[in-house]
C-alpha cells in the first residue's frame, strides 16, 4: 500500500528533469527523518502489527534515501550517484515487499495461534510453532539489513549511494550524504534492537500468560511464506542475477543508458556478485564450525538425569515473570532517545518505607500523530463542518468570514478534506484515487511548465494530446 | 539513673538486673508504651520474646538512650491461647524485623503490621502456625513466599540468589525493575539459620564461647565481646584492666581488616583495579596481625568470659606497632589514590542514597547509620571496657550514599590506626585472665559491641539454679537489611552490587 | 592463480587465527602487574579454550536452536570478517569495494544470534545483558560508520583494505588532527565492542552489572569456547583496524609487516591494560554519553576533513 507512494514518486521523477540539488537534499532528509522516527516508534510499540507498521514508515525512510540519492546524482550529473541511489531504492522496495509480506504473514500466524498481538503477553512460541519461528527470524535478519540476505544487497548498495554522496562537491550535499550514512548506521543498530526485541520475547524464553493454547500454523500459510523466505535468501544470496534487473528500473527512472549503469556501479562498490562468494564462505564456516561442534559434543556428552533449567542462581521456584520483558528491553535505548520521541511511563513507584500497590505502565505518543496529524484532522473537520453548513444563515461573523474564503478555496479544501479524511479512515480506494489525482496534477504542471526544459522527450511524446 | 520513667528499668551495658524488676506492661499498651519511649529520644535496640512456662510469651524491649549511654527495658506478657498485641511496626518500622522474628518464632501476631512475612524460613518453636499460616517444610525455601510485586505486564522480576557468583553467603533478592531501574527490593533470608541461641545455651561455658565466635564469622571478636560482657555482667566478674585492651586491640584490628577489605572490594565492584589489589593485600596484613596474637586470623579462641588467652608481650607489641605504621602508611596512601580518582568517586556519590529520617526510623546502627548522619556508636554511646579510658571519635556522613558508607570507613580506618599505635605502645599492667565464678541467678544482663558493622547486643537470662537460661543475640545486620532494601529504590540495577557492599550485612548474623 | 594466491595465505591466515587469546593474556598480564601480581600464566586463555572444546554441553529445557545456533553463527560472522579486514599486511583474503559496510553488518549479524541465543534461555540475567548489549551496540554503529566515511573520503575508497592502506598515510599528512580523532573514536568503539572498561568489566562476577559475560551465561562446552574465542578475535579485528588507522603505511614484506604488526597490536593491548588498570567502570547511564562523545570525536574528524577534501 505505502509503496504506491513510492511508486507515483518514481514515476513522477521519471517524468521531471533532474530536479534542483535542494530538492535531493529535502527528500534524503525526509528518509533519514522518517527512517530514524520510524524505527524508533517501531521500538517503543507494545504491539506486534503496529510495530511492524512503524517498520514500513523506517523501510520508506531508507527508500527516500536512496531516491534522494539518486536525484542528487542527476542534479550534479554523477551517474554512479544515479544508478546507485535508485538501483538501491528499487531494490530496497523488493526487498520490503517480500520481507515485510514474511513478517505480516508470521506476525499473522502469532496472532491467531494465539489470539493477542500484545508482545508483553506472548513468549516462547519457538517451541510450539518453531516453522513459523525461524521464517520471522529469517525475515527479521533480512529487515535489519544483516547479510547474507536481501535486505543487506539493498541497504549496501544505498550505502554505497551515501558514501559516495559525501564525495560531491558541494559540502552541503556531502554533509547531508554523511547525515545519511550515519542515519542509516543508527537505523539499523535501531532495527536490530527492535527485532531482538520482538523475537526475543515473542518467541524465545518461558511462555507468558497469552501463549498458553498456542496454535500450530496452518500449512498453507506456511507454504505462501516459504516462498517469500525463499525469495528473501536467493536475493541475499545470489544478488548477482537481480542487480541487473534494477538497473532496467533505474534506466526507466533516470536516463541512464544500460552501459552507463553498468559502468556505474563497480566505480564504487564491487559487483553485487562478490557478495555471493562472502555468502557461500559464511555458510561454509557455519557448516563447518557446526560439524566440529557436534563432533566435539558427541565426544564429551553429559548425561543428565533430567532436563534442566536455565541457571538461576539456584533459586528453585522461578516465574516466567523473571524474564526480560519487550518493554524493558527498549526502555533504556527509547530513554536515551527520549529528546526525539519522549517516552511516557505512568509510574505509580513504591514509596512508602513498608511498599503499598504500585503499578507501572509505559507507551511513547507518536509525535506525529499527535502534533501533526491530529491538529490537522480537527482543523479539517472543522473547516468540513464550515464546508456543510454554507448554506446556513445563522452564522457567527467570523466562521462566515472563513467560510467566505473557503468559498474561493472550495474544490481545493474539498480535495484535501476528503484525503485526510480517506487516509483517517483507511478506505484504500480513495487513497489510491487520490494518488492518482495527485499524479494528475503534477503531471499537468509538469506539461504547462516544462515546455522549455530539455532531456525528457519520451514522457512528452505520450502527453502529445494534452493541452499545449 | 536521672530520667527513668515508670513503666521502664534503666541499666547501662554490662549491668546484671534482677528479672522480676523488669517492670511489666499491659500488652495492648505495650505499642504505646514504647512509642512514648521513642518520643523522649530512645532508639528501638531489640525486641524479643521468650517463651513462659505455661506457653504464653513474654516480650522485652529495649530502647537505647545514646546521648546518656543507658538503655531502658520493659516487658509485657501475652499469655497462651491470645498471642496477639497491637504492632509497633504500625507506627515505628525499626520494629518490622523484631515482630516477625516473633512472629516466626512464637505463633505471635502483631496485629497492623505491614510486613508480616516469614523472617528466617523456620517453623515456630511448639509447632503452632505462625500468623501466615503453617510452615511447610518441603517447599523450597522461599518458594511460596508472599513477594510483593510491581503490577504491570512491563515489569519484569530479576531473582538473584541463594546461590551467587561470588563467595558470599546464600541469600535472596527479589528485584522488580523496569528497564535498569530498581522499582522494589525485596531480601528474603533465612538460608543460614542454625539455631544460635539454642547452641548457645550449651552446658559447656567454653563451648558456648565458641558457639558466639562464630555467629558471623567476620564479627568474631564483636559478638564474641558482647557475649562476655553479658556473662561477666552476670557473674559480677571484673575484666582486668589488661585483658580490655586486648580486647580492644582484636575488636579494632577485626574493624581495620573488615573496612579496608569492604573498600577494596568496592573498588572491585567499580572495577577499580589498583586499590582493588592492594587494599585486597592489606586486609591480610591485618588479618595476620590477629593471628599473630590467637593464631586465628579472624580472632577465634581469644576472648573468654573472664578475659583473654593470649597476652602480647612488649616486644610483640613494639614490633606490632612498628608493622603498624606501616601498614598505616600503605593503607592511607592507598585510599587517598581511591578516594582521589573521580572516575571511582563518580560511581559512589548520589548511588544508593538513604535519608537521615528514613534510616532513624527503620533504626539503623554502625557505619550505615553514621553515613546517613546518626551519630550512634557503642562504643562512644555505651562505653565499657577499654573504651571507658580512651575515646574514638564517631565518625560521621551525611549524605547516605555509598561515597558516605565508603567515606565512614575511610574515617574509621584512620581512628582505628591511631587508637591501636597509641594502645599498643601504652597497655596497662595485669592478668589477662581470671575465670568468672557463678552466674547470679533469677538476672538479666546485656552485653553490646561495636563490632564494625554496627550495634551487636547478648542479652542473658539465668534461672534460679544460675544456669544460662536464655540467651538472645542479636546482630545490627537485622536493622540494616531494611535500610538496603530501600536505599534501592529508584537505583540502576547494574549499581546494586556497590550499593550492596557498601553495606555489607551479614547473612549468618540476620539469620542466626 | 586464486588456488596459489589462497595456498599462499595459509600461514598468515593461521597465524591470525592463532594470535586473538595471546592479546587477553597481554592485557591480563598488563593488570596483573598494575595490580602488583604475577598473573595467570602466558598461554592460559589458550588452555581454557582447551578445556572447554573437552568439555560437555548442558542446555537449558528452555532453549531452543536459537541457543545452539547463536555461537556458530556470531563465529562463523566473525571469521568471514576476518577475511576483509587487514590484520598483518594490506592486503586482505576476499576484500572488495563495499566491504567496510559488509564487516560492519557481519559483526552485527554476530551481536544479534548472541543476543537472541541470551534471549533464549528466559533468564532476566541474559536479557539484561542482551538489552545493555543491543542499546551499546546501536549506540557505537553510527561513530564507526562516521569514522569509516572520514577514511572513506581520505582515501577515496570503500575497501577497508586500501581505507586503511597507503593512501591513509598520505591522509596523515594532509588532516592529521581529523585522523587523530578517528583513532579516538574507533578506540572507544573498540572498547565498547569488546566490553572493556570502562565499559564492561569482563572481570567482573557480578550478574547484575555484566554485559558480554551475562549473555552466556548459560554457555558451556565448545558452545562457550566458541563465544570465548570469538570475543577474542573481535578484539583482534577491531584492534587491527584501529592499529592500521593509526599507523598506516604501505605493505612491506610479509616478514617485516607481521611481525611489526603484532607488536603494535601487543601495545594495542597494553594500553587497553593501562586503560583498565588506571580507571573505575563507568556508570551504565553513562556508557552512552562517552558513545556519543565517539560520535562528537568521529563528526569533528569527518567536518575537518570535509574541509579539506571539499576545498
Amino acid at each position: 500500500m505505502i509503496k504506491t507512494g513510492i511508486y507515483g514518486l518514481l514515476r513522477v521523477l521519471s517524468w521531471l528533469p533532474p530536479l534542483p540539488r535542494t530538492c535531493a537534499l529535502v527528500m534524503v532528509a525526509f528518509g533519514v527523518v522518517s527512517g530514524v522516527l520510524g524505527v524508533l516508534y517501531a521500538l517503543a510499540q507494545h504491539d506486534l502489527k503496529r510495530l511492524l507498521a512503524y517498520h514500513s514508515v523506517e523501510n520508506i525512510g531508507i527508500i527516500g534515501m536512496g531516491i534522494g540519492m539518486g536525484m542528487l546524482g542527476g542534479a550534479l550529473g554523477k551517474p554512479a550517484l544515479v544508478a546507485l541511489g535508485y538501483g538501491g531504492a528499487l531494490l530496497h522496495v523488493l526487498n520490503h515487499a517480500l520481507f515485510k509480506g514474511l513478517l505480516f504473514l508470521s506476525a499473522g500466524a502469532v496472532i491467531q495461534a494465539t489470539g493477542t498481538g500484545e508482545i508483553d503477553r506472548l513468549g516462547g512460541l519457538a517451541r510450539k510453532t518453531p516453522v513459523n519461528a525461524a521464517f520471522f527470524l529469517l525475515a527479521a535478519i533480512s529487515i535489519c539489513g544483516l547479510p547474507p540476505l536481501n535486505g543487506f544487497v539493498g541497504e549496501w548498495i544505498v550505502y554505497g549511494a551515501l558514501f559516495e554522496g559525501t564525495r560531491s562537491v558541494p559540502r552541503l550535499s556531502a554533509g547531508v550524504s554523511a547525515l545519511g550514512v550515519v542515519s542509516l548506521a543508527l537505523m539499523g543498530g535501531l532495527a536490530l534492537a527492535c527485532f531482538v526485541k520482538v523475537f526475543g520475547v515473542v518467541f524465545l524464553g518461558k511462555e507468558r500468560t497469552g501463549t498458553r493454547v498456542a496454535r500450530a500454523t496452518p500449512g498453507a500459510m506456511r507454504a505462501g511464506m516459504g516462498v517469500l523466505a525463499v525469495l528473501c535468501v536467493a536475493i541475499g544470496v545470489l544478488p548477482g542475477l537481480i542487480v541487473p534487473l534494477t538497473g532496467a528500473g533505474v534506466q526507466v527512472i533516470a536516463d541512464l543508458g544500460p552501459m552507463e549503469f553498468e559502468r556505474a556501479l563497480p566505480s564504487v562498490l564491487a559487483p553485487a556478485g562478490r557478495l555471493s562468494l562472502l555468502a557461500m564462505v559464511f555458510f561454509g564456516l557455519i557448516a563447518t564450525l557446526a560439524v566440529v561442534r557436534r563432533g566435539l559434543i558427541q565426544k564429551n556428552a553429559v548425561a543428565l538425569p533430567s532436563p534442566v533449567a536455565t541457571w538461576g542462581c539456584g533459586y528453585a521456584a522461578a516465574t516466567p515473570r523473571m524474564q526480560y520483558t519487550a518493554s524493558s528491553f527498549a526502555w533504556s535505548l527509547l530513554s536515551s532517545f527520549r529528546a526525539l520521541l519522549c517516552p511516557e511511563r505512568r509510574l505509580h513507584a513504591p514509596a512508602a518505607v513498608f511498599s503499598e500497590a504500585a503499578h507501572l505502565e509505559s507507551h511513547t505518543v507518536d509525535m506525529a500523530e499527535q502534533d501533526l496529524f491530529a491538529p490537522l484532522f480537527r482543523a479539517a473537520s472543522r473547516v468540513s463542518r464550515m464546508i456543510q453548513t454554507l448554506s446556513w444563515t445563522g452564522e457567527p461573523a467570523m466562521e462566515r468570514r472563513s467560510a467566505r474564503a473557503s468559498e474561493r478555496l472550495r474544490p481545493f479544501v474539498a480535495v484535501v478534506v476528503g484525503a485526510t479524511a480517506a487516509v483517517r479512515r483507511g478506505s484504500i480506494h480513495v487513497y489510491v484515487a487520490f494518488i492518482a489525482f495527485t499524479l494528475l496534477v503534477v503531471f499537468a504542471i509538469e506539461v504547462w511548465v516544462a515546455p522549455g526544459a530539455e532531456g525528457h522527450s519520451a514522457p512528452i511524446s505520450v502527453m502529445q494530446g494534452a493541452p499545449q | 539513673m536521672n530520667g527513668t520513667r515508670p513503666g521502664w528499668l534503666a541499666l547501662r551495658q554490662g549491668q546484671a538486673v534482677d528479672v522480676s524488676s523488669i517492670p511489666l506492661v499491659d500488652a495492648d499498651d505495650f505499642a504505646s508504651h514504647m512509642l512514648a519511649g521513642r518520643g523522649r529520644g530512645g532508639r528501638l535496640a531489640n525486641l524479643f520474646g521468650r517463651r513462659l512456662p505455661d506457653g504464653g510469651v513474654r516480650l522485652f524491649a529495649f530502647l537505647a538512650f545514646d546521648t546518656d549511654a543507658r538503655i531502658e527495658v520493659c516487658a509485657a506478657d501475652l499469655p497462651h491461647g491470645k498471642l496477639t498485641y497491637p504492632s509497633v511496626t504500625a507506627h515505628w518500622p525499626a520494629a518490622q524485623a523484631f515482630e516477625r522474628e516473633l512472629a516466626e518464632q512464637y505463633g505471635v501476631f502483631p496485629v497492623g503490621h505491614a510486613w508480616l512475612k516469614p523472617l528466617r524460613y523456620h517453623g515456630t518453636d511448639d509447632g503452632s502456625a505462625a500468623p501466615w499460616g503453617p510452615f511447610e517444610a518441603s517447599e523450597p525455601i522461599p518458594g511460596n513466599y508472599p513477594f510483593y510485586r510491581v503490577e504491570g505486564e512491563e515489569v519484569h522480576e530479576v531473582a538473584v540468589g541463594p546461590v551467587h557468583a561470588g563467595i558470599i553467603e546464600p541469600g535472596h533478592f527479589r528485584f522488580q525493575c523496569h528497564g535498569e531501574e530498581v522499582l522494589h527490593l525485596e531480601v528474603v533470608l533465612g538460608y543460614q539459620h542454625r539455631g544460635i541461641e539454642r547452641l548457645l545455651l550449651h552446658p559447656n561455658a567454653t563451648r558456648s564461647a565458641i558457639v558466639a565466635e562464630t555467629i558471623a564469622g567476620d564479627a568474631t571478636v564483636g559478638h564474641a565481646l558482647a557475649y562476655c560482657t553479658a556473662l561477666e555482667a552476670l557473674a559480677g566478674a571484673r575484666v582486668s584492666l589488661r585483658a580490655s585492651a586486648l580486647r580492644g586491640i582484636a575488636l579494632e584490628l577485626e574493624r581495620l581488616a573488615n573496612h579496608v577489605g569492604d573498600l577494596g572490594a568496592l573498588c572491585t565492584d567499580v572495577a577499580f583495579l589498583p586499590a582493588s589489589a592492594y587494599l585486597g593485600r592489606l586486609r591480610g596484613e591485618y588479618l595476620n596481625l590477629t593471628l599473630e596474637i590467637c593464631g586465628n586470623r579472624f580472632g577465634r579462641n581469644l576472648l573468654r568470659p573472664g578475659g583473654v588467652r593470649f597476652d602480647i608481650s612488649t616486644t610483640m607489641a613494639d614490633s606490632m606497632r612498628e608493622r603498624l605504621r606501616r601498614l598505616e602508611r600503605e593503607t592511607l596512601e592507598v585510599l587517598d589514590l581511591m578516594f582521589s580518582q573521580s572516575s571511582v568517586l563518580a560511581r559512589f556519590e548520589g548511588t544508593g542514597k538513604l535519608s537521615e529520617e528514613r534510616a532513624d526510623e527503620i533504626g539503623m546502627v554502625g557505619p550505615a547509620a553514621r553515613a546517613c548522619g546518626l551519630r550512634r556508636d557503642v562504643r562512644c554511646d555505651h562505653p565499657h571496657g577499654v573504651f571507658q579510658f580512651s575515646h574514638i571519635p564517631i565518625a560521621v556522613e551525611t549524605t547516605g550514599d555509598v561515597y558516605a558508607r565508603a567515606a565512614v570507613r575511610w574515617l574509621e580506618v584512620q581512628r582505628s590506626l591511631e587508637f591501636l599505635v597509641e594502645l599498643l605502645g601504652n597497655k596497662p599492667e595485669g592478668p589477662v585472665f581470671e575465670p568468672i565464678g557463678r552466674l547470679r541467678p533469677n538476672a538479666m544482663a546485656l552485653g553490646m559491641a561495636e563490632t564494625w558493622r554496627g550495634e551487636s547486643m547478648h542479652v542473658a537470662f539465668t534461672d534460679e539454679a544460675g544456669k544460662l537460661a536464655f540467651l538472645k543475640v542479636k546482630d545490627p545486620s537485622i536493622h540494616n537489611w531494611f535500610g538496603l532494601a530501600l536505599a534501592l529504590r529508584g537505583v540502576a540495577i547494574s549499581d546494586f552490587p556497590v550499593c550492596n557492599k557498601s553495606f555489607n550485612l551479614s547473612y549468618a548474623g540476620h539469620d542466626l | 592463480m586464486t588456488v596459489l594466491r589462497a595456498i599462499g595465505a595459509v600461514p598468515e591466515a593461521v597465524a591470525v587465527l592463532a594470535l586473538p587469546p595471546m592479546l587477553l593474556s597481554i592485557i591480563a598480564k598488563t593488570k596483573a602487574w598494575f595490580g602488583g601480581r604475577d598473573g595467570p600464566p602466558w598461554l592460559q586463555p589458550y588452555y581454557d579454550l582447551m578445556k572447554l572444546l573437552r568439555k560437555g554441553v548442558v542446555y537449558s529445557r528452555t532453549t531452543t536452536w536459537v541457543f545452539r545456533a547463536g555461537p556458530i553463527v556470531n563465529l562463523a560472522a566473525l571469521l568471514c570478517a576476518a577475511t576483509l579486514i587487514p590484520v598483518f599486511s594490506d592486503d586482505t583474503l576476499l576484500g572488495f569495494g563495499g566491504d567496510v559496510i559488509l564487516i560492519a553488518y557481519l559483526l552485527a549479524l554476530g551481536r544479534m544470534l548472541t543476543v537472541l541465543a541470551a534471549m533464549d534461555t528466559g533468564s532476566s540475567f541474559e536479557g539484561m545483558g542482551a538489552s545493555r548489549e543491543v542499546t551499546f551496540g546501536t549506540m557505537s554503529e553510527p561513530a564507526l560508520f562516521l569514522s569509516f566515511v572520514v577514511l572513506a573520503l581520505a582515501t577515496k575508497s570503500l575497501s577497508l583494505a586500501e581505507m586503511l592502506g597507503a593512501p591513509l598515510q598520505a591522509a596523515w599528512g594532509d588532516v592529521a588532527p581529523a585522523m587523530l580523532l578517528v583513532v579516538a573514536a574507533l578506540l572507544i568503539v573498540l572498547l565498547t565492542e569488546t566490553c572493556r572498561v570502562p565499559v564492561d568489566d569482563p572481570a567482573t562476577h557480578l550478574e547484575l552489572t555484566m554485559i558480554h559475560e551475562v549473555m552466556v551465561l548459560d554457555h558451556s562446552g565448545p558452545d562457550f569456547a566458541y563465544i570465548t574465542y570469538a570475543a577474542a578475535l573481535k578484539f583482534l579485528l577491531l584492534g587491527s583496524i584501529l592499529v592500521h588507522a593509526a599507523l598506516p603505511h604501505a605493505s612491506w614484506a610479509l616478514w617485516i609487516d607481521a611481525p611489526l604488526r603484532v607488536v603494535e597490536l601487543a601495545v594495542l593491548a597494553m594500553l587497553v591494560g593501562v586503560i583498565e588498570s588506571s580507571l573505575a567502570r563507568l556508570r551504565l547511564q553513562r556508557v552512552s554519553l562517552l558513545l556519543a562523545g565517539a560520535f562528537v570525536l568521529s563528526g569533528l574528524a569527518a567536518v575537518l576533513t570535509f574541509y579539506r577534501t571539499h576545498a
